[in-house]
């Protein structure tokens, strides 16, 4: 057996992973518009990146990376919008419809507060479930760098939900713990 | 372990999307059908260069175009046109460790700016990209296996800025820099030749910048669009998931919800038989900073 074509392989990477990196995309985007932007650029990245892209689960991680950089450069591009994903900008324009707003606590508004990179640490781990080796390669840093930045991110979160008064009994000793040290 | 903390962020995720829709299946056979199926083999400078970098992540050629946008930028500062031809298509001074490059004229032969580069020892291409307005003067600094050259910068023009990104008179090129790159310098198209990179008509710079046209009807916007100079080369429509395609014509009934310039003077609109939600027009009103 030969090598896979490269349609195949393309087949193949963009079927296991549009779940994760679509999701990936479509938490850190506005609109529907912006998020089908932002996976139609991933995903042509990897079409034309395809003998780049490692192979397994990492093809995820690299995916992230991809996608972590295009919404770096499409926020500063504003409104660029592509040409392709008509289709997929339909669909997920009816999502966004059926989305109910959810009620702002004093959670969300903490996790606001913070800078763009440690929500972005913070997300890894709460919303794509990745440990720190794995955020190293989104990051593109060391291990111990994710592990020291992620940590740095966790004291400032502990920090804003004490400043918001909020009850961190309520998340656990970890939480208190980490506010303490942290003030 | 878990931390507690995480647990708090877990459940301020925002909803992840609807996952593999028809729409995803379309894009994926649209990437495919867009561009030749790439190699398989990476390219032996890639590979080496994937070595030393680590997880730097690359630019593909196709999303350098959409960021030409972003990244650097540049505008020329002297007159383009006069009647004396100027003397050097480039002016290069040295400081503090950088040769510090503006364009003296934005038309001129590429191969003049290279000779003028190697000159110094660069082994730097720059290039010419027909562009919609809120790009021109842009410019995108990259290998030849499209990576964003980082070691480049821009001198910004001090004051305020009325394109996309950011208005940079020039670039800077660290003396002795030894890489290969190409630069993309976005400048105006002439008449009737296409925009190689564009953004939508509303960002800034851009003609329909602040100008209340989503939701609006075809035959409405086309009027908005002539006070402007300009007209209507086509359409996209999206109505529903077996109902995508480009058009020539759609009814004035329908509701435009974006468009980009493909040319000087012509247009293309993304229209529907139903209007967008209104609050993703006010969303995206506020996001281009218009009130």
């Amino acid at each position: 057996m030969g090598p896979p074509e490269p349609r195949q392989l393309f087949e193949e990477i963009y079927l296991a992973h549009y779940p994760a990196v679509s999701g990936y995309i479509a938490r850190r985007t506005d609109s529907p518009d912006d998020t089908a932007d932002v996976i139609s650029e991933t995903f042509t990245t990897a079409w034309r990146r395809l003998a780049d892209i490692p192979s397994g689960e990492e093809a995820k991680l690299w995916l992230y990376g991809v996608a972590r950089r295009i919404l770096a450069n499409h926020y500063r591009a504003e409104s660029r919008r592509s040409a392709l994903a008509v289709r997929l900008r339909a669909d997920l324009t009816r999502w966004a419809h059926s989305v109910v707003e959810r009620e702002t606590d004093a959670a969300r508004e903490a996790f606001a507060r913070l800078s763009d990179d440690d929500r972005e640490l913070l997300s890894l781990v709460g919303w794509e479930g990745l440990n720190t080796a794995e955020i190293a390669k989104v990051l593109g840093c060391s291990g111990g760098a994710a592990r020291l930045r992620l940590h740095r991110a966790r004291k400032r979160l502990a920090a804003e939900l004490a400043a918001a008064d909020l009850d961190l009994n309520r998340y656990g000793s970890r939480a208190v713990a980490l506010a303490k040290e942290s003030s | 372990m878990t931390h507690d903390l995480d647990r708090v962020v877990a459940a301020i995720a925002p909803d992840p999307g609807p996952g593999l829709v028809p729409g995803a299946h379309d894009l994926m056979r649209e990437i495919m059908d867009s561009s030749p199926a790439p190699a398989l083999q990476p390219t032996v400078e890639s590979a080496r260069r994937r070595r030393r970098m680590g997880w730097r992540i690359a630019v593909p050629a196709v999303a350098v175009l959409a960021a030409s946008v972003t990244v650097l930028g540049w505008t020329s500062a002297l007159p383009v046109f006069g009647p004396e031809p100027v003397a050097a298509a480039l002016e290069i001074t040295q400081k503090d460790g950088y040769y510090v490059i503006q364009v003296n004229d934005l038309r001129a032969d590429p191969a003049k700016y290279q000779a003028q580069l190697k000159a110094l020892g660069l082994d730097v291409s720059l290039r010419l990209v027909p562009a919609s307005p809120g790009l021109v003067g842009n410019l995108f600094a990259t290998t030849p296996t499209n990576e964003v050259v980082e070691e480049f910068k821009t001198i910004d023009r001090p004051g305020p800025c009325d394109k996309v990104g950011n208005c940079p008179i020039g670039l800077k090129i660290p003396v002795g820099y030894k890489g290969t790159a190409l630069v993309d310098l976005n400048r105006d198209a002439e008449q009737g030749e296409k925009y190689d990179a564009f953004t939508g008509f509303d960002a800034k710079g851009e003609p329909m910048h602040c100008v209340p046209y989503v939701n609006k009807k075809v035959g409405e916007v086309r009027t908005i669009l002539a006070e402007r100079g300009l007209s209507i080369e086509g359409f996209a429509t999206g109505k529903g998931p077996d109902d995508v395609k480009e058009v020539a014509t759609v009814p004035d009934s329908w509701y435009v919800t974006s468009g980009f310039l493909v040319m000087p003077g012509k247009a293309k609109l993304v229209a529907g038989s139903e209007p967008k939600a209104d609050h993703l027009v006010k969303m995206e009103w506020r996001k281009r900073g218009c009130s």
